[in-house]
C-alpha cells in the first residue's frame, strides 16, 4: 500500500480503519529474493554444463539470470517494501526460466526440486508485494521446503 | 461505520446466479478482475436489475489494462491490488454500452468483523485478499488450518469479492463459486479489505453511513487521475 493511497483513506473514511499490511519485513522480503537469485542461479549453471544445450538457449538463460540478479540487487538496496515492480519482473523472469530448463534437466535429477521449489516461491514473493494472483494450483512446496532445497542448491 | 449497526445476516449474492464460471481464473492469475467484475455484477444487479454477467473476455481483458500481462506465461503473475484500485478508481470498469462502473475506494481491518459487516451491508460487496494456505485447495469451507500446508501464503496470494455473511461466516465468490470463510479464518489469512462505495448504490440502498464523507473521498479519488 503506497502513501498516497493511505493518505486517501486516512483523510477521506473517518470511520474506517486501515487495514494492516502482511507482516512483512524489508529483511524477509530481500532474504527470499537472494535464495531465489542464488538458486535460480546455480540451476542454470548445471543446466548450461549439460551437453547439447543450444548456444541460443544459453544466452536465452543467460538473460533471465541478469533480470534476476539485477532486480535482487535493487531489492536489496532498496529501504522500503515498495518494490512490485522490481518483484514483478523477478518472478516473470522466474516464469520464464524454469520453462526452459526443465526440459533440458535429465530425469531424476536433483536439479528437479530447485526448478519446483524455484516456481514455489514465486506466491510468497508476490504476496510480499500485495500482489494477488494465485494459481489454481497449489505450488509444489510450502515457502519453508522451498527455502531449504533453494538454500542447499546455493552450498 | 461505527454508528449503523450492522443487521445479523446479509445476502446479496442472492441477486445473481453463480453458474461456475471461474472467469478465466482456472488458467490464468486474474483474480483481482475477477473479484472486481463479480462486485460490479451484484452492484449493477441490486440497483438496476441489471441481469448481464461478467465474461471471461473482460477478465482478461482487464487483466491486461490492470496487471500488464501480455499474454504469455512470464506476465501471468496477477495483478498489485493497490495499482488496481487506483487503476478502477480512475479509469472505472465499463459495463455494457452505457454504464462505467466508477467506485471509490477505501480500506477496511478485516479483522474487525463488525466493520466488514457494516461495508458488506451497507456498501455492497466488498474485495479480499487472502494470503491463501494450500490446505484449503477444494475446500468449499475455508477454516484456520494447523500444520505446514495451513500457514498462509502456502497457496499464494488470492483475491475474491465477498457479499454475503451470517454469524458464522462471511461468503465469497471464488473461481465462480461460493465458499465459506470462517470469521476466525478471515482475522487470520486475510492480507486486506477494500469496500468499493457507489453514489449509485447508497441511493438505491438509501442509507448514509455515519462519518463517510463520500463527496471528499469521491474528489481524493478523482485527483488519483491526475
Amino acid at each position: 500500500m503506497n502513501t498516497t493511497r493511505r493518505t486517501l483513506l486516512a483523510l477521506s473514511v473517518s470511520g474506517l480503519a486501515l487495514a494492516a499490511c502482511a507482516g512483512t519485513t524489508v529483511a524477509t522480503l530481500a532474504s527470499d529474493v537472494q535464495l531465489v537469485d542464488s538458486g535460480a542461479g546455480s540451476l542454470a549453471s548445471a543446466v548450461m554444463q549439460l551437453a547439447g544445450v543450444p548456444a541460443a538457449t544459453i544466452t536465452q538463460i543467460q538473460g533471465y539470470l541478469a533480470t534476476i540478479d539485477t532486480g535482487a540487487s535493487a531489492v536489496a538496496a532498496t529501504e522500503t517494501t515498495g518494490a512490485t515492480s522490481v518483484v514483478q519482473q523477478i518472478v516473470a523472469a522466474v516464469q520464464a526460466l524454469v520453462p526452459v530448463v526443465i526440459p533440458l534437466i535429465p530425469g531424476g535429477s536433483a536439479l528437479e526440486p530447485v526448478a519446483n521449489a524455484l516456481l514455489s516461491m514465486v506466491p510468497a514473493l508476490l504476496a510480499y508485494v500485495g500482489v494477488s494472483g494465485a494459481s489454481a494450483a497449489v505450488p509444489v512446496y510450502t515457502p519453508d521446503q522451498a527455502r531449504l532445497i533453494l538454500r542447499a542448491a546455493a552450498k | 461505520m461505527a454508528a449503523l449497526v450492522a443487521p445479523v445476516a446479509c445476502d446479496w449474492h442472492r441477486t445473481i446466479a453463480l453458474d461456475g464460471d471461474a472467469l478465466g481464473n482456472d488458467a490464468h492469475s486474474n483474480c483481482l478482475p475477477c473479484g472486481a467484475l463479480r462486485s460490479i455484477q451484484i452492484r449493477r444487479a441490486v440497483a438496476a436489475g441489471d441481469a448481464r454477467k461478467p465474461t471471461a473476455e473482460q477478465a482478461l481483458a482487464l487483466y491486461r489494462a490492470w496487471s500488464g500481462w501480455d499474454g504469455t506465461e512470464a506476465t501471468d503473475i496477477g495483478t498489485a491490488s493497490d495499482s488496481a484500485a487506483v487503476a478502477w478508481a480512475r479509469h472505472g470498469v465499463t459495463w455494457g454500452d452505457q454504464w462505467d462502473d466508477i467506485p471509490s475506494i477505501a480500506a477496511l481491518d478485516p479483522a474487525n468483523a463488525g466493520h466488514v459487516k457494516a461495508a458488506v451491508a451497507f456498501l455492497g460487496p466488498i474485495q479480499l485478499d487472502l494470503n491463501m494456505p494450500a490446505a484449503w485447495q477444494g475446500a468449499t469451507t475455508w477454516t484456520v488450518i494447523s500444520g505446514s500446508w495451513g500457514q498462509p501464503g502456502t497457496w499464494g496470494s488470492h483475491r475474491v469479492c465477498a457479499g454475503r455473511y451470517d454469524q458464522q461466516c462471511l461468503y465469497a465468490i471464488s473461481w465462480g463459486t461460493e465458499v465459506r470463510i470462517t470469521w476466525a479464518a478471515l482475522a487470520t489469512y486475510a492480507l486486506n479489505a477494500e469496500a468499493s462505495i457507489s453514489r449509485s448504490w447508497l441511493e438505491v440502498a438509501g442509507v448514509s453511513p455515519t462519518g463517510l464523507d463520500l463527496a471528499a473521498l469521491e474528489q481524493e479519488s478523482r485527483s488519483l487521475a491526475v
